[in-house]
């Protein structure tokens, strides 16, 4: 039982429209992970998503929940909670009302863990749907796909509208969710929003994989900058040969350098030299995401041509 | 897990529902109250009717004006009723499932462990109780108003026009339903829903003046429905089950397109 993915996409390709669509998806995401799933804006995070909760029905290749595909059986559903990107609900309903239809048409009562949440995301189950702004909105989006505490969370853009306060709250109950055995698959076209959360991401670029990784291995292999000051200028020959660095230059007693890898090394030599302060530009992963998307985009535009 | 959806579905429908019923009931009731004034003086009301063309006469099934059956059979069942219960069933059949896929719900709603051709027959079934709730109001206003406007008519003939119109209804609804199954979109379902039923209308109303449309009036949901004159010959089991069985097909077929469709695509 534990072999089997609780979410499991294998050469999914989904076409629809024109061009739009998703090829070739493959990616595991076991039982108590969360697992990044990251792309631009219009890249098929969404059209994977809802060809995973068999909403659409994918052209070949498979999506499986918990071993059980959801376009042939329904029964899966039970064990997934989703929030939709583009959320909408029964706006006329009260959230109290609307949690509880959810509940009567899934066929369980856990009232009151719903009203626990709406409680720890500061949302006033009394009131109508229609008065809520966007950000209380999605809160309710985010209530009806935890309430059942099921195996398998699929969220997509979960964050989008919800204050900072709110969201330090939902990636605490992410985390829970989590660490119980639940498997999150969380989608974003930010990827500072999953660093926190997933391990592992999977990017996506006009549908196609870019690159599965642990998040620790995507930044290691990460370019990053270094600013090192000394009490004395140095010369750059110290550090131009060592391994992972690269664009050393020296303005009187500071040093700039780029590297790869470890700085162990690096910093050894620098104390010997007299170092002051070191200070490390982390890696923007938003540069990596980037880099990984326009490397993407050059490869297809080399083929191409 | 269906009951909660088809209470959902009506309380939707509820101000809907309730406002077809009381305009129904109010047109009903007015024309009756009208008619033992008609009726009194029957022969100058007749000799108007007789001095419209024939043609006329047979659009609206004019013949024999002044008796119950001639005057409701002109005044409601040949035009005011059948619409109204066509365009109320259509704007039902069409919202049903096109409504949450334009708004975005039926993501949440297919998503829930239900399949969707159940989900799908609670929406279907929500639709034709609705319609039947308004039938069901249709002819309790006959059934109460004719004796007390004077009309001597059996309950039978008002039963079976009551049920010919609410057939009808739940026809075009289905027919609306079944478009909706296939394009997820309402205005498109509802248009062309529109325009079957207005032809299905127009070949059944014209049938006594076009010899084309008498050929083919057999065609027609309405011609199935009142073709047999009810409100004179009552009921006309064989015709009302072909509406019924027409209905069940666009029913089926609707399950049938949604079973393999993609939300919201």
């Amino acid at each position: 039982m534990s072999t089997i993915p609780a979410i499991s996409l294998r050469v999914l390709t989904k076409f629809y429209g024109k061009q739009r669509g998703i090829e070739g998806l493959t990616f595991d995401v076991a039982a108590g992970e969360a697992f990044g799933f990251l792309g631009p804006n219009g890249a098929g995070k969404t059209t994977a998503i809802r060809v995973l909760l068999g909403l659409l029905r994918p052209t070949s290749g498979e999506a499986r929940i918990l071993g059980t595909d959801c376009w042939s059986d329904y029964h899966v559903r039970r064990q997934v909670g989703y929030l939709p990107g583009s959320l909408a609900v029964y706006t006329s309903m009260t959230v109290k009302a609307y949690l509880s239809l959810m509940m009567r048409m899934r066929e369980i009562d856990c009232a009151a863990y719903a009203a626990e949440l709406c409680e720890r995301l500061t949302l006033d189950p009394t009131r109508r749907i229609h008065d809520l702004s966007k950000g209380n909105r999605q809160k309710v989006g985010v209530v009806q796909a935890f309430m059942h505490s099921p195996a398998a969370l699929i969220l997509d853009e979960p964050t989008s509208g919800l204050d900072p306060i709110v969201q330090r709250e939902f990636e605490e109950l992410l985390r829970e969710h989590r660490n119980r055995g639940a498997a999150v698959l969380l989608s974003s076209h930010v990827l500072s929003e999953v660093e926190h959360l997933a391990e592992q991401v999977a990017i996506i670029d006009h549908g196609r994989l870019v690159v599965v990784e642990h998040i620790r291995d995507l930044k290691a292999r990460a370019v990053r900058t270094l600013d090192l000051e000394f009490s004395i200028p140095v010369a750059i020959e110290h550090f131009a040969e060592l391994a992972g660095v690269s664009d050393v230059s020296a303005h009187g007693s500071s040093v700039t350098c780029t590297m790869i890898g470890s700085e162990a090394e690096l910093l050894r030599i620098a104390l010997d030299l007299g170092l002051v302060t070191v200070a490390s530009h982390e890696p923007s992963l938003e540069d990596i995401f980037l880099s990984l998307i326009d490397g993407g985009e050059n490869h297809a535009a080399a083929t191409a041509s | 897990m269906l009951l909660p959806l088809l209470l959902k579905t009506w309380r939707d429908h509820l101000k809907g529902i309730i406002g077809w019923a009381v305009g129904t009931a109010t047109l009903v009731a007015v024309m009756l109250w009208v008619y033992p004034s008609i009726a009194s003086s029957n022969s100058g009301i007749d000799q108007i009717s007789a001095a419209f063309p024939p043609e006329f006469q047979e659009m609206f099934r004019m013949n024999d004006y002044t008796s119950p059956a001639g005057y409701l059979s002109a005044e409601l069942f040949s035009f005011m009723i059948p619409l109204i219960f066509v365009a109320m069933g259509v704007s039902w059949g069409a919202s049903a499932i096109a409504d949450e896929e334009e708004h975005g719900t039926a993501d949440l709603l297919y998503s829930l462990p239900i399949p969707r051709w159940r989900i799908l027959l609670v929406k279907w079934l929500a639709v034709m109780i609705a319609v039947i709730a308004v039938g069901v109001i249709l002819w309790a206003t006959l059934a109460i108003g004719a004796p007390l406007a004077g009309m001597d008519l059996g309950l039978a003939q008002l039963t079976a026009a009551s049920l010919g119109t609410v057939l009808v209804g739940c026809l075009y609804a289905s027919l609306a339903f079944l478009l909706g199954a296939c394009t997820g979109r309402k205005a498109m379902s509802l248009g062309l829903s529109i325009v079957l039923a207005l032809a299905g209308f127009l070949v059944y109303m014209l049938a006594p003046l076009v010899d084309f449309f008498a050929r083919i009036e057999n065609l027609s949901p309405f011609q199935w429905a009142y073709g047999n004159q009810p409100l004179w010959n009552g009921f006309d089991a064989g015709h009302l089950a072909l509406v019924v069985a027409v209905t069940l097909a666009f029913l089926t077929a609707a399950l049938a397109v949604y079973r393999r469709r993609d939300i919201g695509a």
